[in-house]
């Protein structure tokens, strides 16, 4: 029978992969990411499916995610906001950052950033299990704004753009006026996204899908 | 050895809420010290349970040969503050601060052994605390991890991670 002493010795204790996932799926985002250079059995489990929906599931805050575009230089500028914020119209606690895209992502974006002013939203869409990519611009006239919004989703992991009925509340691109600290948030963008699916954080899927998207 | 255990079964005494309950069970570690334990603490541990009704409660002497002397009067004091209700933020706080990095990974192997849920997720989340905000180099020090890829596959993911390794949004981590 062994001591105590020396099972402790034995036991360089090597986690079963079950439990590492048990581990990882509370961590950020960013350090899993980082993570799947540790070896091949782990980059698999963060890329897979089942880990990302658990990763999901644990997520404990809701936020909406916002990208915008901006030009000279091309880039967008990501935004994201806690859920309760854009409902209540507090504007707090948002961040901003530039989004990595890869070259074809660019062009993937460029097509749809010819149109004028365009906004983004990222969503987790319940019913289909599945990342949608909201756009939202004007088609024609700069002034007849309330008409002219148009919206378009795009599912992860299909290649095209559907384009939904006309977007009924009228948005405000020109300026960010959660970024600004005046007006009203375009919080309408957000409903129509809230009232197709509940929106949840962006997570881990959107950032490897968005790699192979395109 | 002997001293630890006594001074268990006094603390183990003095919670106990029904004295009159069905005989006590004996957990046996794997380096054979036997801790005697009253059955609504058994019944926190899935896998001792399980083992008791497959049995019809006749055997009450239960071999946990996975789990050492050292860490299983922790789960057993974990288990005695679940089912007392006083797992607090405070108790848990205390409960890991006198854990070292290999203990804590020897609990949550006792307590996915042992099928103990609460404890399973409480060491998961402690685990996870501890390697937040650390570099990819020490989480593989910390799990012992060998890294098997080649150079070149290495080289090629890290060049597709490229931007996860940058400091431009050091304000991620409530990002989950």
């Amino acid at each position: 029978m062994a001591t105590a002493e020396e099972m402790k010795n034995d036991s360089v204790p090597s986690l079963p992969m079950d439990l590492v996932g048990e581990i990882l799926c509370r961590l950020s985002v960013k350090l899993l990411l980082q993570l799947r250079c540790m070896c091949k059995s782990w980059n698999c489990l963060i890329s897979g499916h089942n880990f990302t929906r658990k990763h999901l599931s644990l997520s404990s805050s809701l936020r909406l995610h916002y990208a915008k575009y901006k030009s000279e230089p091309h880039e967008l500028i990501h935004n994201s906001y806690p859920l309760d914020s854009v409902l209540i119209n507090i504007p707090t606690k948002f961040k901003e950052r530039r989004i990595h895209f890869d070259m074809r992502q660019y062009c993937w974006f460029l097509e749809i950033v010819t149109k004028v002013f365009p906004a983004f939203g990222f969503g987790y869409d319940r019913l289909s299990d599945n990342y949608k990519v909201v756009v939202l611009y004007y088609s024609e006239s700069y002034f007849k704004l309330f008409d002219r919004t148009k919206v378009k989703v795009h599912t992860l992991g299909t290649n095209y753009w559907r384009t939904t009925e006309t977007f009924p509340f009228g948005a405000v691109f020109d300026h960010d006026p959660i970024l600004n600290g005046v007006g009203k948030v375009p919080s309408s963008f957000f409903l129509l996204i809230l009232r197709r699916s509940l929106i949840k954080s962006f997570s881990l899927l959107i950032m490897q899908r968005s790699v192979t998207v395109g | 050895m002997a001293e630890e255990v006594s001074s268990q079964m006094n603390s183990l005494s003095i919670s106990e809420t029904n004295p009159s309950s069905s005989a006590t069970i004996s957990l046996v570690s794997g380096d054979d010290i036997v801790f005697k334990v009253e059955p609504t603490i058994a019944k926190e541990m899935e896998t001792v349970q399980s083992f008791i009704d497959e049995t019809d409660g006749k055997i009450t002497t239960i071999p946990l040969p996975n789990i050492s002397s050292h860490d299983l009067p922790y789960v057993i004091e974990y288990c005695e503050k679940s089912i007392a209700g006083k797992i607090t933020k405070e108790f848990e706080a205390e409960f890991v601060k006198k854990l070292n990095n290999e203990e804590v990974k020897e609990l949550f192997l006792a307590a996915n052994y042992l099928n103990i849920k609460k404890l399973l997720d409480f060491l998961s989340q402690v685990i996870a605390d501890r390697i937040a905000n650390k570099s990819v180099e020490y989480v593989r020090r910390y799990f012992g991890i060998e890294n098997d890829f080649t150079p070149e596959e290495e080289a090629k993911l890290r060049e597709e991670l490229a931007w996860t390794f940058t400091g431009v949004d050091p304000d991620d981590e409530d990002e989950n």
